[in-house]
């Protein structure tokens, strides 16, 4: 169950830079906030201003696991990148526990995930294109995702990592697969355990196994 | 794009103008008191209804939260059910029935007037009371709250279930409800249950009020103009929970031609209540009225989307004046800028700039 004083502390916080937002219980101890988000969000020397109407719902599992959202103006499609619950998806799972550990608060939920999503469609609203990029739908999406996480083109070198994922240890003292000759804690290792923090290692297991599967079974070309 | 501001006057200049075509608060309790006292009446001791328990409650637009001020007259057609239990007469006797015990009451006696199926009770300037007589059904098939009517000739009975109607339609909008009579409550500091049914007003009831009063507006004297519960019924069909008001009125415009059904080369609109029944049965004989639709529609979704191209509420005023009326649009712009003479002295603190850093690529399942 999540904390009631912990919410109110942090929604209060926030209704200071956003003063259109308003929290509602759904009963039972859970929580939601709703109401008409009006950012300013500046990427490079790109700045975006916009107001969406989101709905924010805060998992009893809040700060350890992240809140979801939806845009529930009418505004963005649900062929624009949604769950099948038409929460949004801000990015591949990995990347989004990631930017959501650097500061788990609802400000950091706002500043990190959120309005990086919305302003993102703004922006491809009056460019065309998103301003950083898309990851392909499904497990596609989750190589690339893993991919940028280890800035790397070679998949057979995600598929190295993540086999490192899936145990308990960390063997720093192996080889890092990325052949630079240095040994794991010198090299990846960091990015490894920082990576290593955010989810269990069957959580790994499961997202390796659905690449090999796809790698073995790529869908038929449309 | 639409700005910021921009979006939110509009929507604000939307909002008021279903206000302003809306019952306000006072008239509507006043239409619920005087509609109880007639039930109040016609349950009376010496009263032949009085063994039938007489009750009297909202159907239509009154019943939906989606009622609008007629062209041209500043009374509210307010229909209403005069439902009897156990009545087992013909469907002119229920009438005369009910007739007769209203006229049998000195005030309600002058402001009478029989009309074809219903009695209408006149309140000058305010409203008329429409009071159509029925009994429940007995059809197995339909809702328990299914009723019979007297039709156009008062020689059979026909099916309806306005409250059955009316639950399908709170259905189709029960997030939008919730979410904002739990924000009204909040904004009055009151309790949820405290915050009535009628004082919550979604997206979805106000888009539909400004969909009639546009059909009001530009095509009233036509008599192949959509009905209004085609219109309610499509929108109903169409609508997504949308929390923004402009936003709701583009994708209804867009989407309800797709929510009619075709059966054998037959066009449908289903009632949700009564799948049997086809309230675009009338478009067989004459064609023209689904044509008619569908161009409406198609009509107010280019003009609808033209307002984007505008920067400022008041370049947007003429097109505004076009869709929904002068007088109605000009008395929503007066008020958007009287309350925000008011707010002046708010000192409203722009959103922090956040920096983006290292984003990552949205996804998709």
């Amino acid at each position: 169950m999540v904390n009631r004083n912990l919410i109110a502390h942090e929604f209060n916080k926030m209704k200071q830079d956003y003063p259109d937002l308003y929290l509602l219980s759904n009963g039972r101890e859970s929580w939601k906030i709703r109401g008409n988000l009006h950012f300013s969000a500046k990427y490079e020397n790109h700045l975006v201003e916009d107001a969406y109407i989101v709905e924010i719902l805060i998992p009893n599992e809040y700060p350890c696991v992240v809140p979801k959202a939806k845009e529930i103006g009418g505004r963005i499609p649900d062929s624009f990148h949604k769950f099948s619950d038409k929460t949004l998806c801000f990015g591949a799972p990995i990347s989004v526990k990631r930017k959501f550990s650097y500061d788990r608060t609802l400000s950091g939920f706002f500043k990190n995930c959120l309005i990086p999503f919305l302003s993102s469609y703004t922006y491809k609203i009056k460019n065309g294109s998103l301003p950083h990029g898309e990851l392909e739908h499904g497990v596609k999406g989750i190589i690339q995702g893993y991919m940028d996480e280890f800035q790397t083109k070679d998949i057979k070198l995600v598929i190295d990592f993540l086999r490192i994922l899936t145990q308990d240890i960390f063997p720093g003292f192996m080889n890092c697969p990325c052949r630079s000759g240095k040994r794991l804690y010198k090299c990846h290792g960091e990015k490894i355990l920082e990576l290593k923090g955010l989810q269990f290692p069957q959580d790994f297991a499961a997202e390796l196994n659905q690449i090999r599967k796809f790698l073995l079974n790529p869908p038929p070309l449309p | 794009m639409i700005s910021v501001e921009f979006r939110k006057n509009l929507n604000e200049v939307l909002r008021l103008i279903a206000i302003k075509l809306d019952l306000n608060e006072t008239r509507y309790r006043n239409a619920v008191e005087k509609y109880e006292n007639v039930a109040k009446w016609l349950n009376g001791e010496d009263s032949k209804l009085a063994d039938h328990s007489p009750a009297i409650y909202p159907q239509g637009s009154f019943s939906l939260g989606t009622i609008v001020k007629p062209i041209g007259s500043d009374e509210y057609d307010i229909d209403l059910v005069c439902e009897l239990k156990d009545f087992l007469g013909a469907p002119d006797e229920i009438k005369s029935l009910v007739g007769n015990r209203l006229q049998e009451n000195g005030i309600y006696q002058p402001r009478l007037e029989e009309m074809n199926r219903c009695w209408r009770l006149y309140y000058a300037k305010e409203f008329h009371l429409d009071i159509l007589p029925a009994k429940p059904s007995l059809v197995e098939s339909l809702s328990n709250t299914a009723i019979e009517v007297p039709d156009r000739d008062l020689q059979d009975w026909s099916d309806s279930d306005p409250k059955g109607f009316t639950e399908w339609f709170k259905d189709c909008m029960v997030e939008q409800f919730t979410i904002n009579r739990q924000i009204l409550a909040q904004l009055k500091q009151k309790s949820v249950d405290d915050v009535p049914e009628y004082a919550v007003k979604t997206t979805l009831q106000q888009a539909v009020q400004l969909l009639k009063r546009n059909r009001d507006i530009n095509i009233n004297k036509d008599k192949d103009k959509p009905i209004s519960i085609i219109i309610t019924t499509l929108a109903g069909h169409a609508y997504e929970n949308q929390a923004d008001l402009y936003e709701t009125l583009i994708a209804l415009v867009r989407d309800m031609p797709n929510k009619i059904d075709y059966k054998d080369g037959v066009a449908w609109v289903h009632n949700p209540v009564n799948p049997e029944e086809n309230f675009a049965e009338k478009w067989e004989k004459h064609p023209q009225r689904h044509k008619k639709l569908i161009e409406w529609l198609s009509d107010l979704e280019s003009k609808l989307r033209r307002l984007q191209k505008f920067n400022d509420i008041g370049e947007a005023k003429s097109l505004v004046e076009s869709l929904f009326g002068e007088n109605v649009s000009q008395a929503a712009m007066e008020e958007l800028s009287k309350q925000k003479s008011a707010n002046a002295h708010i000192k409203v603190t722009a959103p922090p700039t956040i920096k983006i850093d290292d984003p990552i690529k949205p996804w998709k399942e």
